[in-house]
């Protein structure tokens, strides 16, 4: 417990570092309020320091910092000033698209990593293992946005087969099993770039684990006694392949919420990834803002749970020296 | 009577379902996400692409840009500085509340509030004051003659009784919950899902024939375009690459094209307080050595205008008598030589732009054209924001290529006064000239729209004859409509002008 | 027993002849806009095409390629070295240094690469350079991590602690004893790295918000054939497979480098 407490205080003190790190490095840069690719010949020097007055940007840099962190406290994260909605509603309305895809797509990562690569590892050096292993390496190699503009250009625009882009067919409303599945037809493409990207390195993550375990004196021993097949995985090969596993599924979790720019620009996907990278390129803080902490309270609260979980399963292991 | 009140709309609503059953559906498409449904604040052309169908001005242009009045009946000054609007009072609120001078008085003062950002709050400063004569007539009160008088009155009228009780319009619901007096009214806006908007029964012309007007949202230009491709989208627009290269007979149709002018134009801008062109030699140079015909052909494959001036042809303030320089390389080149400059020391400068949209290209040819005389020109290329904050504002270029996107009504003060150089202006170039100065000070108080085009043409031709910008290009702008749907025609405020009388025959 | 990736070898060689050697022998320049040649297929003129101003694509993917490889190979560089010394501080003096290079490790990790990027050219304009240093000062930790823990073990070996004991110079216990003994998973993790920031710039670079016209790089050119991919295939994919193949060929030659390690390690390993 005492040690939990340690870890959660260490992830305060880390939000504050990260907080003012990039409160300053946003607040400082020069910055107008021309959110499109033109300037408004309408807008007068008057009126834009009436703009900087509203929004409370004229008063000093440390009042504002202090009057954001102490709403911040609250899970306030202000209003954008581009749409004027506060940004947690603003964040809530994205979130729900990008957790689903992220999910989904970690759901098919992780089985398919798990079957390939531990079936892959037991048939080391086998035509199976090489293919799969050549496979994950594509996808290690594979850029995504070469990959979905590929499958753009020949299922959706030379076959028809998927949409173009967006998440529901014209028309498609309510909540019924039509619009279930119109959506999940709209989704295909898109999480399968996702699952073929992340599956690579997990692939071989867990084909590497379980060699090692294979390589181990039980496993040995164990096959001396005639267990095999089935019964080794599972009393030997999935016991010890879950530590890392779970180590790692700690730290997906802000990969949870963070969208991918890329894929949701290309999909026409109005998610958390876009959200973000349209408010960089606006300068709309309090959104930037907004994002950035809750990510990295999710990146750090993702590596302490890992930590906490190894340390726990191995009591020899501890991460931070 | 509140009772009768609410089954009366709760009978319509009803009757109003019922119709739209089979009512037809406009599909268009937009880029961004509308920040704000609100027309006064809204700084996003998506916000007031939307916005656009769900209210109205006291006035309006037709077709030919001519103003008409909209919620206004009439109008007509009393003298130059006393303006009186005779309002409709047939108007309802899509809520079914009556609109009254009461909204316009409440406008006006939400306008120029101080606790609101609005981009088109310079406009209103001139008035002294918004009077209400009675329910239907409000007397508006300038201090001095201004040009533009009417011309603001295009703006948007708000909800007194939904919004004077609103502490925040900043932040307000209503900014996504919008209510108006429009032909269209809000029925879905959700971020991840299209915005839906449904005909208003009780709008004060008639009811738009077409039911239902959804917008897709389409970030990516290429996305658009292959909606349209598979005919998913009534009215979109092309480029002119894709409408040269990237369309087949099929497309052709489905789509009636139609073309007009853009109504902005881009520019390379000199920094005029920079030692390299404060010789006008020098920029008279530049100006013969690009040849912007080959910038429309290449950029646009000739869908569009060599820009003369600052001023949008069309349009009263624009002097035809001013015309582009021919391509001159030889005469560039010894003016070149004159100023000291030579194929041993070349005249090297840089130009700055943003990556946004066609920037990028234009400058890569526009780099090869001056090295034909010999002009090195090196590019620097920035994102947007970026670009802006470090180059534009702070001065710090030797030139910039960009592009202004004009109103109907030009202002020159803004960018051409010499009093728009400070700070947060736009002149950043740092254009000065007495005379012109002098004649937008003057123009600056006719609201007679004919000695005031003549004002204008007279800067219009004293601003090229500076050479402070070279003016490059006026796109066009290619609109493509359902050949399903009519009326359609072409307008210079685009063919959405009589969207409210379209009819589209859904086979 | 892995065999020695030829066939990546191959590739990675004669790609890099194609960036560099190449352009000093083909006629077309990569610059030279040609207003009667835009967006024409692959032809004998023009081997992969033309682009958008009629500029033929097969110069200007071998300048890109200059581009894309020299930011891959420069940042892989400067990101491997940096999290080399800051894993080996980590490992090496432990304690109080190894604490504040977590936080550290932490700090970098929680920032988007975009972001970074767009806050860095608030004050100053997009180029090679600002690319490298952001790509690199981004990708550091992976390398940071694993050196630091191998440093862990290897300083907890008897041998040095004996020549800690004994007042060797604390720098020539790193370079001489430490860092050979890193060398193996230095030289697998800089060819990992190229890859990734090759496919780091090439995807900020798609974005719009990397590399500027016109400088060019792979990943310039396939985002200008996005917009056309429909009547310009050729566009986009030409740069795109480039792209894939170097990635896939540096990594197929991490992965060889790996096991070649491993068997050193672990005699037993297949």
């Amino acid at each position: 417990m005492k040690l939990v407490l340690q870890k959660f205080g260490y992830v305060v003190l880390m939000l504050c570092i990260i907080s003012l790190i990039s409160f300053g490095a946003i607040h400082l840069a020069p910055n107008s309020f021309f959110a499109s690719g033109e300037l408004n010949p309408n807008i007068t020097p008057e009126s834009l320091e009436q703009l900087k007055r509203v929004y409370g940007l004229d008063k000093s840099l440390s009042v504002q910092f202090f009057a954001w962190f102490k709403a911040m406290l609250q899970l306030d994260f202000g209003i954008s000033f581009a749409s004027g909605k506060a940004v947690r509603d603003e964040i809530l309305e994205r979130l729900p698209i990008t957790l689903l895809m992220n999910i989904i797509s970690m759901v098919f990562v992780f089985i398919l990593a798990l079957y390939w690569g531990i079936k892959s590892a037991m048939k080391q050096t086998s035509f199976y293992d090489k293919s799969i292993k050549q496979v994950a390496l594509i996808s290690y190699a594979m850029p995504s946005f070469y990959l979905s503009l590929l499958l753009v250009m020949l299922f959706s625009v030379q076959w028809k087969i998927f949409p173009i882009s967006g998440l529901h067919s014209q028309g498609m409303t309510g909540n019924g099993i039509a619009y279930m599945a119109d959506m999940a037809w709209h989704l295909i493409l898109p999480i399968f770039v996702m699952v073929f990207g992340g599956l690579g390195s997990l692939v071989l993550y867990v084909r590497s684990l379980t060699l090692n375990i294979l390589k181990s004196d039980y496993i040995f021993f164990a096959k001396s006694r005639g267990i095999e097949g089935k019964d080794l995985l599972i009393r030997f090969i999935l016991p010890n392949l879950s530590p890392p596993i779970v180590t790692i599924l700690g730290l997906s979790l802000p990969g949870l919420i963070g969208g991918s720019v890329i894929l949701e620009s290309i999909f026409a996907i109005n998610g958390m990834g876009l959200l973000f990278y349209q408010s960089a390129l606006s300068r709309d803080y309090p959104v930037i803002m907004g994002i950035l902490i809750i990510s990295s309270f999710l990146t750090l609260l993702g590596n302490m749970i890992a930590d906490l979980v190894l340390t726990k399963l191995n009591p020899h292991f501890k991460r931070r020296g | 009577m509140w009772y009768n009140f609410s089954m009366k709309t709760l009978l319509m609503t009803f009757l109003f379902f019922t119709s739209t059953v089979f009512a037809s559906t406009l599909h268009l498409s937009i880029s961004a996400n509308p920040s704000r449904l609100n027309p006064i604040l809204s700084t996003d052309k998506t916000s007031s692409d939307v916005a656009q169908w769900m209210f109205n001005g006291l006035i309006k242009y037709d077709k030919d840009a001519n103003i008409i009045p909209d919620l206004a009946q009439s109008y007509h000054f009393v003298d130059d500085t006393t303006l009186i609007f005779e309002l409709r009072d047939d108007v309802k609120w899509s809520d079914g509340a009556p609109f009254s001078a009461r909204d316009v008085l409440f406008t006006y003062e939400t306008i120029i509030s101080p606790k609101i950002f609005t981009p088109y709050a310079s406009g209103f400063m001139h008035i002294e004051y918004v009077k209400m004569l009675d329910n239907f007539k409000v007397e508006v009160k300038y201090k001095y003659p201004y040009f533009k008088a009417l011309e603001v009155w295009m703006m948007e009228i708000l909800p007194e009784h939904k919004l004077k009780n609103e502490a925040d319009l900043m932040t307000s619901k209503f900014n996504q919950n919008p209510l108006g007096t429009g032909p269209y009214t809000l029925t879905q806006f959700n971020i991840s899902k299209d915005i839906v908007l449904e005909a208003n029964p009780s709008y004060f012309i008639h009811k738009a024939n077409i039911g239902q007007i959804i917008f897709h949202y389409l970030p990516d230009r290429s996305a658009e375009f292959l909606m349209l491709k598979s005919k998913k989208l009534d009215v979109g627009s092309l480029s002119p690459l894709q409408l040269e290269r990237q369309i087949d007979e099929d497309f052709r149709k489905h789509y009636t094209i139609y073309e007009d002018i853009a109504h902005n134009y881009s520019y390379m801008g000199f920094n005029l307080k920079s030692e390299k062109f404060k010789d006008a030699r020098i920029r008279e140079a530049l100006s013969l050595a690009i040849d912007r015909q080959e910038l429309v052909d290449i950029l646009y494959f000739g869908h569009g205008k060599v820009c003369t001036g600052p001023f949008l042809p069309g349009t009263g303030a624009f002097n035809e008598n001013v015309k582009a320089p021919k391509p001159d390389i030889a005469r560039a080149k010894a003016l070149l030589k004159e100023a000291g400059y030579d194929d041993a020391h070349p005249f090297v400068f840089e130009l700055s732009t943003s990556a946004n949209g066609s920037g990028s290209y234009s400058a890569q040819i526009l780099q090869h054209q001056l090295k034909k005389a010999g002009v090195v020109m090196k590019l620097r290329i920035m994102e947007w924001q970026a670009f802006l904050n470090t180059v534009v504002l702070p001065r710090n270029f030797e030139a910039v290529l960009m592009g202004w996107s004009l109103g109907l009504k030009p202002d020159a003060y803004s960018i051409w006064h010499s009093e728009s150089i400070r700070k947060g202006g736009f002149n950043f170039i740092g254009y000065e000239n007495s005379e012109v100065d002098r004649l937008i000070k003057e123009a600056e108080q006719i609201v007679d729209q004919e000695k005031f085009d003549l004002r204008y043409q007279e800067i219009f031709a004293k601003i090229v004859a500076d050479n402070p910008y070279l003016f490059l290009v006026i796109p066009n702008e290619i609109t493509v409509v359902n050949k399903e749907i009519t009326p359609v025609s072409t307008s210079i405020i685009g063919v959405m002008h009589n969207v409210v009388d379209w009819i589209k025959q859904d086979f | 027993m892995k065999r020695f990736p030829l066939l990546s070898t191959i590739l990675l060689v004669l790609i890099f002849c194609f960036c560099f050697i190449v352009p000093h022998f083909y006629h077309g320049s990569a610059y030279d806009l040609n207003p009667t040649a835009i967006l024409l297929p692959p032809s004998l003129e023009h081997f992969l095409g033309t682009d958008r101003l009629g500029r033929d694509l097969f110069a200007r993917l071998m300048v890109g390629g200059q581009v894309s490889l020299m930011i891959g190979i420069l940042s892989a560089l400067i990101s491997s070295i940096v999290g080399l010394m800051i894993g080996i501080s980590a490992g090496f003096f432990q304690k109080g240094m190894d604490k504040l290079i977590i936080v550290l490790i932490d700090l970098f990790l929680t920032f988007p690469t975009f972001f970074l990027l767009l806050a860095l050219i608030s004050y100053m304009s997009a180029s090679v350079w600002v690319l490298i240093f952001i790509i690199s000062i981004t990708g550091w930790m992976g390398m940071a991590r694993m050196i630091r823990s191998e440093s862990f073990a290897i300083s907890n070996a008897p041998f040095i602690k004996i020549l800690k004991l004994s007042n060797v110079n604390t720098f020539k216990i790193i370079f001489k004893y430490f860092a050979p003994l890193l060398a193996p998973i230095f030289f697998i993790s800089f060819t990992f790295g190229v890859s990734g920031a090759i496919l780091a710039e090439s995807g900020l670079s798609f974005l719009g918000i990397g590399i500027t016209p016109p400088q060019m790089s792979w990943g310039v050119i396939i985002s200008e054939g996005k917009e056309v991919i429909d009547i310009a295939w050729w566009l986009s994919f030409f740069p795109g497979f480039l792209i894939f193949l170097v990635t896939l060929s540096l990594i197929n030659l991490s992965d060889y480098l790996q096991s070649k390690s491993n068997e050193k390690d672990v005699l037993n390993d297949v």
